[in-house]
């Protein structure tokens, strides 16, 4: 119920992703007022070892994955552009899918909201990401999609976190 | 109850706390307008139809329209918390502020339009029936019988429906226009019959709407009922509705 005062949305992608057989990659536009607000937190307090404090953590939020085929698990990978190798994440279970996907269920058909954070994955690469203003976002199959599975992520959100 | 009255307890203690002192001002103005004011005069019912004539129904238009405003503050402000946090979620922070107007607008443009039609409603009710009492039998009759549908049970579903809503861009400012919208739409569809009913019976107006605002809270902030026919609910509606218009035909 209550907001939590200190996290602020960074981006968004702003579209729906349709999962496939093949790994799939969406653009997540941020913020540029956000994204400065990010990289400042990076003071050279807030990164010494022998100092309280931390630089702000980033998050990725999949909204409302819905489907009907809730035994695929995807890896999640995230890539600053014209950064190295994209790193992986995490991974997606998609446990209670087809339950969450239906619109006569509790919440409406919301589907299931899944977060994992970027932190480590990205803040090597801040002064890409300043000059980018995007992070791209992967997510791939780890078994076999049917035809007739559809799994889709109406829209991925960074999330920052601050540590003040 | 217990889940509304958490939902109320967090809300006082939250950044939402506005929410609860719009409602509580809004109940003070109203019930400052209820006492100063003839009642029938704001509340609708027959006298609309029967006693005004046609120039004055427009004359206390803007009473009856502050009066609308009001009562959407009163009773639905307090609704609302969940979906503005997700509004306020889903907004980047420079536009949080626009998003929440913008939310605000779309939710009470149906609602205005629906309280209007219920005042309407109820005027028919009462001329048809002849008796204010037999209107909110009638009321109360056919909104337990709503109660006990499958209908009803999939539109609180859809109040607690939360959109992805975009970001960027002009999609942005639609999309929190549209949430209001929508949201306010099913709204409506869950609970016109228990705020038809304080429009049905000017003397008893503002118990009637203490009693429709607990329930339409408890019925946000506790869990949704299951998708299926309340087979005892409908038959009690309809007797009560039955029942309602006998005894308004033979008092008649």
């Amino acid at each position: 119920m209550a907001e939590t005062l200190n996290s602020e949305l960074v981006g968004s992608n702003d579209q729906v992703v349709a999962l496939g057989a093949q790994t799939v990659e969406s653009e997540v536009k941020l913020a540029p007022g956000p994204l400065a607000a990010y990289a400042a937190s990076y003071t050279a307090d807030a990164v010494a070892r022998d100092k309280p404090g931390e630089p702000d953590r980033l998050f990725i939020k999949l909204h409302h994955i819905r489907g009907n085929q809730g035994a695929c698990v995807f890896d999640v990978y995230v890539n600053v552009p014209g950064a190295a190798a994209p790193g992986m994440v995490g991974s997606l279970a998609l446990f209670g899918l087809e339950y969450a996907s239906d619109a006569g269920n509790e919440h409406g058909g919301s589907g299931l909201t899944k977060t994992f954070e970027i932190t480590e994955e990205v803040d090597p690469y801040l002064p890409e990401l300043k000059t980018a203003g995007k992070i791209l976002v992967g997510i791939s199959p780890r078994g076999m999609l049917g035809p007739n599975d559809r799994v889709t992520v109406d829209k991925i959100d960074v999330y920052r976190l601050s540590a003040r | 109850m217990r889940g509304a009255l958490a939902a109320v307890s967090a809300m006082a203690r939250g950044p939402l706390w506005p929410l609860l002192a719009i409602s509580g001002a809004c109940w003070v103005a109203m019930a400052t307008m209820i006492l100063d004011s003839p009642l029938v005069r704001i509340c609708g019912g027959p006298v609309h139809w029967e006693t005004l004539p046609a120039d004055g129904r427009w004359s206390i238009l803007p009473s009856q329209l502050v009066f609308d405003l009001l009562m959407l503050g009163a009773m639905m402000s307090p609704l609302l918390a969940h979906n503005l946090t997700c509004v306020f979620r889903q907004s980047l922070a420079a536009r949080k502020g626009r998003a929440a107007v913008l939310f605000i607008l779309g939710y009470m443009s149906p609602w205005l339009v629906a309280l209007f039609g219920l005042w309407a409603l109820s005027g028919l009710l009462a001329q048809a029936l002849r008796s204010d009492l037999a209107a909110l039998a009638v009321t109360l009759g056919a909104a337990l019988v709503w109660q006990g549908t499958k209908l009803k049970a999939l539109a609180i579903r859809g109040c607690h429906r939360t959109p992805a809503l975009p970001a960027f861009g002009p999609r942005a400012e639609l999309a929190s226009f549209t949430y209001g919208l929508r949201s306010a739409a099913w709204c409506v569809a869950a609970c016109w019959l228990w705020m038809l009913a304080p429009f049905t019976w000017a003397v008893g107006h503002l118990w009637l709407m203490i009693g429709a605002f607990g329930l339409m809270l408890g019925e946000r902030y506790g869990r949704p009922p299951q998708v299926r026919v309340r087979k005892a609910w409908v038959g009690t509606g309809v007797v009560v509705a039955i029942g309602a218009v006998c005894f308004a035909h033979l008092a008649g």
